[in-house]
């Protein structure tokens, strides 16, 4: 248990939070592949004192625990990243959300209601109203067009031709694929099937979105054009995203927070900062090798706190009138520059524009340094 | 006396070894030679006596007589409700004037192929119109008409349902197997009895033979959904029939295609059997009447049209199946305008009108004048008796040479095959010690140089070729055949071929079963001995294969009793006649598959062994083939389905065997004993193609290791 | 169940016109009535030539009388079916000796009956062709065969000579005569009538030798030139009595009895056509008159209506008591 940080405190030190309620949330949820795995939990729940002796003895009886007593929250607005090595359950999580894939045991709530004990009508209204869902492989249906493909959700729905045909162009243009309604998918790069395939899943207007590792299957540079167009979009849309990766670099650029998974387990929750400053694990910890430091840290971690009183000392760090100002949740990377034309340390606003602090280039090498001295050791 | 050398030879090579399977073999060798020694003093071993034969036939019958006296009224209602649309079509297209009928048909084929396939649709209909033989093939036309969508129907309920449950599927899949290989002339009676005289005989025939091909396609393309097109119609929400109509049947479509295409071509071939019950006037009769009159050139003209038939249905569901892969729809696109989208009917539909008009005006168009038509067929006739007449010296040397030193020695021994009169000298008992001390050393020699199966192969050779396969004692046979079951695909497929030849041996079918073998076995050497040549030059010649093609395309789809016909008068009745018959038919699946099989071999891996330094002949035998061994032995295995079916029309020349067995009951109504015989057929085909399966799963694992390892 | 709707069918139909006619004129006591006329006869066409010829030459008499006439083409095998159960009325040419195990088994049901003998005078037995008589002097004559017995050796019956026979399946005669007669033969069974065919056409151009089992009338005996092997005449004795014939050891001695060509209905014929069934009692045809018209279709290629249309037209004295004597 101790490597599983739990979710709520692992949300508290970071920099601005969505402030949306819990909007889906997983409790103890198991997936067991095997014989009968329901008599492993007799009660359903999934809670369990000992989930590590529970894997090994499903393991020994010759079960496999694809998932095991995942848990964790999403807030409503917010996109949480499940990043995790193939095999390693992330897959059949993001499925047990939307049952998919029945999960074994566990709780899934959306909006506080039991998604497991839903029946299948009404798993399959919320399946058509409440959730969109981003295929690694796309998922195209071969046999219809552009058009036809991404007005199907509300084909299946019944919606009558000419309103499904205006909500869908209305979303292939949103996805920039104007002119190629008539195309078929074959016809189609990967980015732009998988242009087809996000505006599939946005058409019914989903409040939750599930994107299970949507850009893996593309060319490096299409899948950076893919990542900063979804990033785009959801500053647009605001949806509640649940995000499939095994790219820890993809994670950090678009996560909120940050699940990583190992053999069916949560190993650690937080924001891309904290995962990288902080790795719960050896495992995490590889992860975070490579990672450019610049990119990762804000300046909220490497600003010294001050006032927050607007102007109240205002003149005695200099850079005070007209100097620039960054966000706390900038990454190193985006103030660097500003350095290179002024020596003053800069000023930290806060969304409201209120003066929370200042960074100066010190603190930020010292921060870099420090944490360069915590990989030798380790 | 010499046995005991041949196990003495084996011992040294043997010594120090475990190896379960070479133990099973050996034990084999030693049964059957122990079999061989006991033949004289215990006959039963030599020939399975007759009065342990269970009457299988007898209580068969006993049974489906009363099947039939208590359910046929509801046959007959199937009947009839099938025979109705028949006739409302067949009515239909000999009232249409050929022009309007055409028209359709060049329509349907610009849609489905373009230009070339509607001009090749139209030379051909053409061909029907001017030989006479239009009528008979409107007909025809009207019986495919039905059959075709029938077997579809069916075919595609069955795949669906052993799609859904597997239970379903255990039951489904043997039973598919056993649809495709027994032959239909062995249920003809049968339904004929349940479902009464007429075209419907002809109809449920061609369903049952037809309907496999599209449950295999159905089950294929339905499994192949990609999952996650499946998930995606989950959430979005699907309901179980829309998930199946909107998205499973429609990604799977190009597969069904695929289905559709072959089911029509098997219905096509099967259209001959509903003229030997009769009553529709068909151009199967049209075949069979000539055929009995041995009229070749009637025949080929005959025969000609169903060939054409099934290459214009073959191309025309070809071309949609390929449509429906990669369609380019933008005219079809639903913004394009009406007449835009739907040409094809509006053409139809004028050519339609046009030919029916043109007919009421002249009646060269209603029914074209007798005084028009062409019938080359006594210049064919001609020819075959030119050859007949020319040749004849040649053509006895060649057939003497073959049913001597070929087919007789392979049927019934050296042992008894040898004699003045073929062989020019008689056995002598030297001889026979000769040539088993050379067997023995030939074996000794190969064991000694580690190959000891290459070794147990010579000496089982030898002893077939000395005996016959017809001299083989029944329990070693059996054993042999058990013990390859075995070595290829484990326990399940011994099981298998033992249950198989015990339902042969207790039936009484055993000794036709040899001889079937025996003939059966012999065409498939030959033809993949001649026709594995032709494949390897077809795959290096682009010119051979092209001409190779339509010649392919016509043995396959020409109804086999034309070949008969010319076959006979060169050969006259008689084994030899039977041979090449199957020879002719059969030849086909190792052109196909040996030049497919080598085209497809990896590019790099031939490369790569040029690079090396490889002759031609090299790369061929030491890379190609080896590596397109998978598929030649998936080509072996048509080739053997192909043999044995054709094994009953071959009866008509007069072979014994399971085929005549099959005929034998057909001449009498006899529903046990066809059903028994042609289940032995079946049960011999699905022996042979579990171990072949068996054996090149097995390779093609073991060849992916390889190429692994090579690259 | 469609059988007994079709016969309430007939038999009501055939009621209520006895009844109207009864009305409009005294019935002749052995005339019959023509029965439903706007119910087509349906009248098999099985696969040869000379049942083509009987079956035309009927319908078209039948039409004379004013019935309807259809042609269904049948297998010789399945058509007894065809008859037992009504779907094809009438078979003009039946070979007793040829007629499978399935038309006793159809007779036995109920649902076919025979109408009479066709009257055709048949001939079976072992035919050649005639280039034979120089390589086998003394032909017709049964007896020259064994002398040459090694001349029609094969690869597969040698030192025998070989006959070739019917297919298995229509019995084993020519072996049990070979048998009988003592001859050095081996029968070699054809797998079909287009085999020997064949094997008679092949033999006829490269002037081959051939002795075969065959019947006659036949096409095949107008298009080549053929004779009989004159054996000894049959005698129910000589499949019963060794002694009898020219082998005293021995039955089967003899040539083949002749064989009987019938003409069958479907039951409820008669009762549905009842002028019709009294024409067909009397129908008979004549061996010499369908072997003419036999050679002008196969051989001349005439059209096969035209051809029995006009035999129809010419031998009214022929067919018009048989006509007569049922109306």
């Amino acid at each position: 248990m101790d490597e599983v940080h739990d979710p709520a405190e692992a949300t508290q030190n970071t920099a601005p939070q969505p402030a949306g309620a819990v909007k889906i949330a997983c409790r103890n949820v198991w997936k067991v592949y095997g014989p009968k795995p329901e008599g492993y939990f007799p009660d359903g729940s999934g809670r369990t004192d000992d989930p590590g002796a529970l894997i090994q003895r499903l393991r020994n009886d010759g079960c496999i625990p694809a998932a095991a007593d995942v848990s964790f929250e999403v807030r409503a607005g917010e996109i949480f990243v499940i990043m995790g090595l193939s095999g390693s359950g992330k897959s059949t999580i993001v499925r047990c959300l939307s049952r998919l894939v029945e999960p074994t045991a566990g709780e899934i709530l959306l909006d506080g209601v039991d998604l497991l004990k839903m029946d299948a009508k009404a798993l399959t209204d919320v399946r058509r109203h409440k959730m969109g869902m981003v295929f690694q492989n796309f998922g195209l249906m071969p046999h219809l067009t552009v058009l036809e493909n991404v007005a199907f959700p509300l084909r299946v729905q019944g919606v009558d031709e000419s309103a499904r045909r205006k909500k869908a162009l209305e979303m292939i243009a949103l996805v920039g694929l104007e002119g190629r309604e008539q195309a078929f998918p074959r016809q189609l790069s990967g980015g732009q099937q998988q242009r087809v395939g996000i505006a599939r899943s946005l058409c019914v207007d989903p409040e939750l979105w599930f994107l299970d590792e949507p850009f893996s299957a593309l060319d490096p540079l299409i899948r950076r054009q893919m990542q900063d167009e979804f990033v785009r979009l959801q500053t647009m849309l605001h949806k509640t995203i649940v995000f499939i990766t095994h790219d820890f670099l993809e994670a950090l650029k678009i996560a909120d927070r940050i699940a990583i998974m190992k053999d069916g387990r949560v190993v650690q929750i937080g924001s891309p900062s904290e995962i990288v400053l902080n790795p719960a694990t050896e495992y995490v910890r590889e992860f975070t090798e490579d990672v450019p430091m610049v990119r990762v840290i804000t300046v909220a971690e490497v600003m010294e706190r001050g006032d927050a009183t607007p102007g109240s000392d205002g003149g005695s760090d200099g850079g005070s009138d007209g100097g620039p100002t960054v966000a706390p949740d900038m990454t190193l990377e985006a103030i660097l520059p500003h350095f290179a034309t002024a020596d003053a340390p800069l000023r930290v606003v806060d969304a409201d524009g209120r003066r929370v602090g200042r960074v100066t280039p010190q603190g930020v090498l010292k921060a870099l340094a420090e944490h360069g001295e915590r990989l030798e050791e380790a | 006396m010499t046995t005991a050398v041949d196990d003495d030879a084996l011992a040294p090579a043997v010594a120090g070894r475990i190896d379960p399977v070479l133990g099973v073999w050996l034990a084999v060798v030693g049964f059957g030679l122990v079999c061989v020694l006991l033949r004289e003093t215990a006959p039963w071993i030599a020939a399975f006596p007759d009065a342990w034969v269970l009457p299988v036939a007898a209580w068969t019958n006993a049974v489906m007589d009363v099947v039939v006296a208590h359910t046929d009224f509801l046959f007959r209602a199937v009947a009839s409700a099938l025979e109705w649309p028949m006739v409302a079509l067949r009515d239909l297209l000999v009232w249409a004037p050929w022009p309007a009928t055409i028209a359709v048909f060049a329509a349907v084929a610009h849609r489905a192929g373009g230009w070339k396939l509607a001009l090749f649709t139209l030379v051909t209909l053409m061909y029907m119109v001017v030989v006479g033989y239009w009528e008979e093939s409107m007909n025809t036309l009207a019986l495919v008409g039905v059959s075709v969508p029938l077997s579809v129907a069916i075919g595609f309920a069955m795949g669906v349902l052993a799609f859904r449950s597997a239970r379903a599927k255990r039951v489904v899949m043997p039973l598919l197997d056993l649809m495709q290989t027994v032959p239909a002339f062995a249920y003809l009676i049968p339904i004929l009895l349940l479902f009464g005289f007429g075209p419907v005989v002809g109809l449920i025939a061609s369903a049952i033979y037809a309907a496999p091909p599209m449950v295999r396609n159905t089950i294929v393309g339905l499994e192949r959904v990609p999952p996650a097109v499946l998930e995606s119609a989950a959430m979005n929400g699907c309901t179980k029939r829309q998930r199946f109509w909107w998205v499973e049947v429609p990604s799977a479509l190009p597969q069904i295609m695929v289905g559709v295409n072959q089911t029509t071509m098997a219905a096509l071939s099967m259209v001959i059997i509903a003229a030997i019950i009769g009553g529709f006037g068909d151009i199967g009769w049209e075949v069979l009447s000539t055929m009995r009159k041995a009229q070749f050139g009637q025949s080929l003209l005959s025969g000609v049209v169903i060939a054409l038939m099934a290459m214009i249905m073959d191309r025309i569901s070809a071309g949609f199946a390929d449509r429906s892969r990669n369609a380019d729809r933008t005219e079809d696109a639903p913004g394009a305008p009406f007449y835009r989208r739907r040409r094809h009917l509006l053409a139809a539909a004028a050519g339609f009108v046009l030919g029916v008009a043109l007919g009421q005006v002249a009646p060269l168009f209603q029914d074209w004048p007798k005084a028009l038509v062409v019938y080359p067929a006594e210049p064919l006739n001609q020819m075959v008796e030119y050859i007949l007449v020319e040749w004849s010296a040649q053509i006895d040397a060649v057939k003497n040479a073959v049913l001597f030193f070929l087919m007789l020695p392979l049927r019934i021994g050296l042992e008894k095959a040898v004699s003045p009169f073929t062989f020019g000298f008689e056995l002598t008992a030297p001889m026979i010690a000769g040539y088993w001390i050379a067997a023995a050393l030939g074996a000794a020699a190969l064991a000694w140089r580690g190959r000891v199966y290459g070794a147990i192969w010579l000496i089982v050779g030898a002893a077939v070729l000395y005996f016959g396969v017809s001299g083989l004692p029944w329990p070693a046979f059996m054993a042999a055949v058990v013990a390859l079951a075995w070595t290829a695909g484990g326990l399940r497929t011994a099981g298998f071929a033992l249950g198989a030849l015990l339902f042969i041996l207790l039936t009484g079918a055993w000794e036709p079963m040899t001889r079937s073998v025996y003939l059966c076995g012999l065409a498939v050497a030959i033809c993949f001995a001649l026709g594995g040549a032709l494949g390897v030059w077809a795959a290096h010649n682009d010119r051979v294969s092209a001409t190779l093609r339509p010649i392919n395309d016509t043995l396959q789809t020409m109804p086999q009793f034309v070949i008969l016909i010319p076959v006979l008068m060169l050969f006259q009745v008689g084994e030899f006649s039977a041979l090449i018959a199957v020879v002719l038919y059969a030849i086909v699946p190792p052109i196909r598959y040996v030049e497919h099989g080598l085209r497809n071999v990896s590019p790099e891996a031939v490369e790569a062994a040029r690079q090396m330094g490889c002759t031609p002949a090299q790369i061929l035998f030491t890379v190609k083939l080896p590596l397109a061994l998978p598929v030649i032995m998936l080509g072996l295995n048509q080739t053997i389905m192909y043999g044995l079916a054709m094994l009953v029309i071959a009866a008509l020349v007069g072979t014994k065997g399971l085929g005549q067995q099959v005929f034998l009951a057909l001449g009498k109504a006899d529903m046990g004993m066809g059903l028994v015989a042609g289940l032995s057929i079946a049960l011999v085909a699905m022996v042979a193609d579990r171990i072949l399966q068996a054996w090149s799963r097995r390779r093609s694992a073991a060849l992916g290791l390889d190429a692994g390892d090579a690259a | 169940m469609m059988r007994l709707t079709k016969t309430l069918k007939a038999l009501s139909l055939a009621a209520g016109l006895t009844l109207a006619a009864g009305a409009a004129s005294a019935p002749d006591a052995r005339a019959a009535e023509l029965g439903a006329t706007d119910e087509p006869i349906k009248l098999a066409m099985l696969e040869w030539t000379g049942a083509h010829v009987t079956t035309r030459i009927a319908g078209h008499i039948l039409q004379e009388m004013g019935y309807q006439v259809e042609y269904v083409t049948a297998g010789n095998y399945p058509h007894h079916a065809a008859v037992a159960d009504g779907t094809i009325h009438a078979s003009l040419e039946v070979w007793l000796n040829n007629a499978g195990d399935i038309y006793p088994k159809m007779k036995e049901s109920g649902g076919l009956v025979d109408i009479g003998l066709l009257g055709l005078e048949t001939n079976e037995g072992w035919l050649y062709p005639v280039h034979m008589k120089e390589l086998c002097p003394g032909l017709p004559d049964w007896k020259a065969l064994e002398a040459c017995a090694e001349k029609m050796a094969t690869a597969e019956t040698f030192p025998k000579g070989r006959i070739l026979s019917y297919p298995a399946d229509w019995g084993t005669r020519s072996a049990d005569m070979i048998a009988g007669l003592d001859l050095p033969y081996s029968a070699v069974p054809a797998g079909s009538e287009g085999a020997l065919v064949a094997e008679l056409r092949a033999a006829v151009a490269a002037e081959k030798p051939l002795v075969m089992m065959f019947w006659g009338p036949h096409w095949a005996l107008a298009e080549f030139e053929t004779e009989w092997v004159a054996l000894p005449e049959y005698d129910p004795a000589c499949t019963e009595d060794a002694s009898w014939g020219p082998n005293p050891n021995a039955i089967n001695d003899c040539g083949v009895d002749r064989p009987d060509v019938m003409k069958t209905a479907w039951s409820g014929f008669e009762a549905q056509w009842p002028a019709a069934w009294k024409f067909l009692e009397a129908f008979q045809m004549d061996k010499d008159e369908q072997a003419k018209l036999m050679l002008a279709i196969d051989k001349d290629g005439e059209d096969l209506d035209a051809v029995t249309k006009a035999w129809v037209a010419e031998n009214q004295a022929v067919w018009r008591p048989w006509v007569d004597a049922a109306m």
